[in-house]
This record gives structure tokens, C-alpha cells and sequence, in this order.
């Protein structure tokens, strides 16, 4: 199992998709930062973040569309291209069983998305604390709003990532992969509130869903169980699917 | 040691319906080179898949070196080596980083084994040239290269020589033998190149339309591929009578188009067209003649098909 994962941190290392993603990640939250250090409110400028806190809470809130977004291109680039280069084939045949192999791929593919998703808010965080200071929050410690934010990014990208991979091992198509995920993730919301008027076991189902944690995830008056919620919920959602990719992967027939 | 490496029965796979393989019954001997012929869809590729668990079969077992079925299978495809269809490569990669990413998967130790095995394939000078700007012979060599890492006993390679220049092939060829020979490698190779794989294997098979129709040694195909000479005359009945009479022979044949194909006496070929002249007839074509892997094949299949 070792062997596996070392050999998939290492195709990820080496994949272009990844660098590209991390590196556009750094370069747009450098951007944000910078565009509100240089935006004067008393010049006519409408951007009002004044601290390192503030620009966290800004990232946290577009780093929805981040996980969203950019997992599902790394996990059509990551996964479903073995498909496509047919390099599958020879994993398959390497004399590990099926899902060894992609317990591995999904659990390397979870610690890249993580990675990717805290490049936002945390290059926000501490380029934002360097130019506008550290500032404070009104009813939480700031090191408590930090941990609590770091660790929630890391759990719903773990969700997500799981739910990317185990799409990516079912449909075997970078392009099918990106466009699902896409459609599904916009949509699930809108998906939930409609089911919920015909089922109410719907709407209680979304609060508790990763599509709606998501949404709430950088508000700082969060409770305690809200927070608890978003630990755990992700960390469930984000087992179940890497086991449904396992599930998918030992029937799949390589083409 | 069990001398077999590769063993099927009755190994069948049906997709919706359709028959890819029918009750296979292969065997490949420890250190034999088995080539595997069939046509296009004949079943050559789906044997393939089923052996190194990327399909699973529809009926019947596989038995890898002495293991079959659940992980002990599995495990058994540790010691395969892998090529199938088109070479199996990361393009963003170069070789030795392909080599590399397999090498940690199979927790070979020492790097050294990277350098041996890009200058073994020939791939030593491609430095930081990445995969997908290899020409296919390259890419061919490479996925030949990454199977080999780690020493397997068995290796399963599916037309390795598309795309490669004549030189190319033959020095896949010449590499393949040596590996046999020198390492005791065996080998289950399919390809389109007959007049290659007669030069290669030690064994066949020939499949047509997912049936293993025959299993033969070099020897046994030696056999088969008869030589004759060739005769064609003005009065083939006569000939034949001549050649009854004067050569005391009823080894020949007289084919649909009147030809003669006389089994016999090929090393005196004088002696065979002075007989025939002297008996009156005129001698139209007379050539020393024989099938080759090809036509076996054609005439195995029905005839007219390309492998």
C-alpha cells in the first residue's frame, strides 16, 4: 500500500493540471489581496476588507467555487486520464489488488485537492495579514476562527474530492467527469430545494448536506455544532465515496 | 517448480451477448516464446485483458503460475510484465520518470535499475523529452521498458511492434530473444508481422473468432509448412504417371488448377524435371515451393483473412 501511494504522490507531483491549478490558486489570491490593498476606499474604491481576517473570510466564501470548480478539473485530469493514456491498464495488472490501488489514487487525490483548497485562503490570510495587519472578530478568538476555518476547508475538500473521484472512476472521461461534476455541483441546490417540495425529508437531508455546509462554511458566528457538523458530515460523506469509488472500480471491466 | 506460467480452461467472456471468447483451453510452458495469432476481434486482446484481471471472465479459470483465482491471482500477476494495445504511458512524463512512478509502485529498490533498463530499450539520450513528443516506436520501447522493470518471469505484450522502423523490429526481436534466452523470460506475444513472429516464437496459437483452433510447437509448424516443388506441365496425368513410374513416388498431389505438388525428392529437383521431359512433357513451371506462417494461418482460418 506504501508503494502505492508513493507512486501516486508522485505522478501528482508531476502532473501539470495540479501545478496549474495551485499555481492560478496563488496568483488570484495574491491579486485579490493586492486589488484591496490598492483600492482606497477614500478614492472612490468599493472594496472595504481591512485585515488579514477579513480577506480570510472573503477567500472562504469564493473557495466554494474553488472546491467546486477546480477538484472537479484536477480529478478529470488526475484520475480519469489513466483511462485515457491506458496507463489503468498496466496498475490494474501490477498484482495489487483493485482496491488497494484505488483506495490509494482517491486518498492521494483527497490530500492534492486539500492542498489545493487551502492555497486561497490561506495565501489571503497571511499576504492580507503582512499588508493589513492580523485585525480582530467581534465574539471569537481570531487563532480559533483560523483553526476552525483551515480545518473545515480541509474536510468539505475532502468530501468534495471524494465525490469528484468516485464520479471520475465511474465515468472514465476527463471531459465527461469536469461536466458532470460541474452541472451537479451548481445544481445540486437548486436540486435539493425542489425535491424538497415534494419531499420533505429533502430539505433536512440539504441542511445536513455538504452542498449546504459549503455555503455557510466562512461565517464566523458559527456554533459550535455547526462546526462539529462540518467536521464530521464531510468526513462521512467523504468515507462513503471513497468507498463507492472502491465499490465502482473492483466491477469495472478496463477498456 | 510448476512448468507451466499460463494455464486456461474453458475460458469464455461474452459481452451483451456476444461471444469474444470462447472455451479456451492455452497453455504457455515456462521459457517458451508462445506467439499468439488471430485477426482483428479474433479474441487475442480479450485473452489478454482476462489474464491480467482487466476484464473478468464470463466462464472458465486462469491458472498464472500455479495460482487461480481471488488474491493469490492476483498476487501471481506480480511477477507479469504488461503491454497491451497501444503503450501505456504518462505523456507529461519523461522515460526515466515513467520508469521511475512504476518502479515505486512495485517497490523496486535502487534507482540503478532505471538506467539499466532505459539503456537496454535504447532510450538512455531522450533526457528531459517528455513522453507524448516520443515518436510510437519510442513510445512502443518505453512501455516495453516499463514492463520489464522489475524482472518479471512472464510478459504479456500486445503487438509491441506497431509502429516501429524495420530496424526497429528487429532489434525488438533480437532484445525479446535474448531476454528468453538469457533470462529465461517467457513470453506471450501477438502481433500482425506473421514473417516476424515465425522468426520469434516457440510456440503458437492461432485463434479465430474467440476459438483456440491449434496449439503448436516451431517444430510442429515446420511440419505443417510443407515444402514441395511446384510442377506445372501440359498433361498433368501424365506427369503423375511419370512420376509413379519413373521416381517411384506417390507423394504429390495434383491441385483444382492442374498443378502438381510433389512432396518428394525436393532435394533433386534434376533428376525430378529430367524425368519429366523424358516422359514426353513440357515443362511450364517447375519451382521448389512451401507455406510459410502466413499461409498456415490463412488455410487454418479459411483463407483470405489478414492476421
Amino acid at each position: 500500500m506504501l508503494n502505492l501511494l508513493r507512486s501516486e504522490w508522485y505522478k501528482l507531483l508531476r502532473n501539470r493540471s495540479f501545478w496549474l491549478l495551485l499555481s492560478l490558486l496563488f496568483v488570484s489570491a495574491a491579486a485579490y489581496v493586492l486589488l484591496n490593498y490598492f483600492d482606497d476606499p477614500g478614492d472612490g474604491g468599493a472594496l472595504d476588507v481591512t485585515t488579514g481576517i477579513d480577506l480570510l473570510t472573503a477567500a472562504m466564501g469564493g473557495n466554494n467555487y474553488i472546491i467546486k470548480i477546480g477538484l472537479s478539473v484536477l480529478g478529470g485530469f488526475y484520475i480519469s486520464s489513466e483511462y485515457a493514456t491506458g496507463t489503468i491498464k498496466r496498475a490494474v495488472a501490477s498484482g495489487y489488488g483493485r482496491s488497494k490501488y484505488m483506495t490509494a489514487k482517491l486518498l492521494v487525490f483527497i490530500a492534492g485537492s486539500m492542498l489545493a483548497a487551502l492555497v486561497f485562503p490561506v495565501v489571503n490570510l497571511t499576504l492580507g495579514s503582512a499588508l493589513f495587519g492580523l485585525g480582530d472578530l467581534a465574539g471569537i478568538s481570531e487563532s480559533a476562527y483560523i483553526l476552525k476555518s483551515i480545518a473545515m476547508t480541509l474536510t468539505l475538500s475532502a468530501a468534495f474530492a471524494a465525490v469528484t473521484g468516485a464520479t471520475a472512476t465511474l465515468l472514465t472521461d476527463s471531459g465527461k467527469t469536469i461536466g458532470f461534476a460541474f452541472v451537479f455541483y451548481f445544481f445540486a441546490d437548486g436540486l435539493y430545494a425542489m425535491a424538497g417540495k415534494f419531499l420533505p425529508f429533502a430539505d433536512t437531508l440539504y441542511a445536513y448536506s455538504i452542498f449546504n455546509l459549503i455555503n455557510h462554511y466562512s461565517d464566523p458566528s458559527m456554533s459550535s455544532a455547526a462546526f462539529a457538523q462540518s467536521v464530521y458530515i464531510p468526513l462521512l460523506v467523504a468515507a462513503a465515496f471513497v468507498a463507492i469509488g472502491i465499490a465502482i472500480f473492483r466491477r469495472k471491466e478496463i477498456k | 517448480m510448476n512448468e507451466y506460467v499460463l494455464r486456461t480452461q474453458q475460458l469464455t467472456k461474452q459481452y451483451k451477448g456476444q461471444t469474444a471468447l470462447d472455451r479456451v483451453d492455452m497453455t504457455i510452458r515456462k521459457g517458451t516464446i508462445y506467439g499468439f495469432i488471430g485477426q482483428n476481434g479474433a479474441g487475442k486482446s480479450t485473452l489478454m485483458k482476462l489474464v491480467t484481471g482487466l476484464a473478468f471472465p464470463t466462464a472458465g479459470s486462469i491458472e498464472l503460475f500455479g495460482a487461480s483465482g481471488g488474491a493469490e491471482l492476483t498476487l501471481a500477476r506480480k511477477r507479469m510484465g504488461v503491454s497491451i494495445e497501444s503503450p501505456a504511458l504518462y505523456p507529461q512524463l519523461t522515460a526515466a520518470e515513467n520508469l521511475e512512478a512504476h518502479r515505486l509502485q512495485q517497490g523496486i529498490p535502487g534507482k540503478d535499475s532505471l538506467k539499466r533498463t532505459l539503456e537496454l530499450i535504447g532510450l538512455s539520450g531522450t533526457g528531459r523529452k517528455k513522453a507524448k513528443n516520443f515518436s510510437l516506436g519510442m513510445k512502443q520501447r518505453l512501455a516495453l521498458g516499463v514492463a520489464l522493470l522489475g524482472s518479471p518471469e512472464f510478459l504479456i505484450l500486445d503487438e509491441p511492434t506497431n509502429g516501429l522502423d524495420p530496424m526497429g523490429v528487429v532489434e525488438m526481436r533480437e532484445l525479446l530473444t535474448r531476454l528468453n534466452r538469457e533470462q529465461g523470460i517467457t513470453i506471450l506475444i501477438s502481433s500482425h508481422i506473421l514473417s516476424e513472429l515465425h522468426l520469434l516464437a516457440t510456440h503458437y496459437g492461432i485463434i479465430h473468432r474467440g476459438k483456440l483452433l491449434e496449439q503448436l510447437t516451431s517444430r510442429e509448424l515446420q511440419e505443417k509448412c510443407r515444402q514441395f516443388i511446384h510442377i506445372k506441365v501440359d498433361q498433368p496425368e501424365r506427369a503423375a504417371a511419370v512420376l509413379e513410374r519413373e521416381l517411384a513416388t506417390t507423394e504429390f498431389e495434383v491441385t483444382a488448377d492442374g498443378a502438381i505438388r510433389l512432396y518428394a525428392h525436393l532435394d533433386r529437383p534434376a533428376a525430378v524435371s529430367s524425368a519429366l521431359v523424358s516422359g514426353g512433357l513440357a515443362l511450364e513451371q517447375f519451382m521448389p515451393m512451401g507455406e510459410d506462417l502466413e499461409s498456415y494461418f490463412a488455410s487454418r482460418i479459411g483463407g483470405g483473412a489478414h492476421a
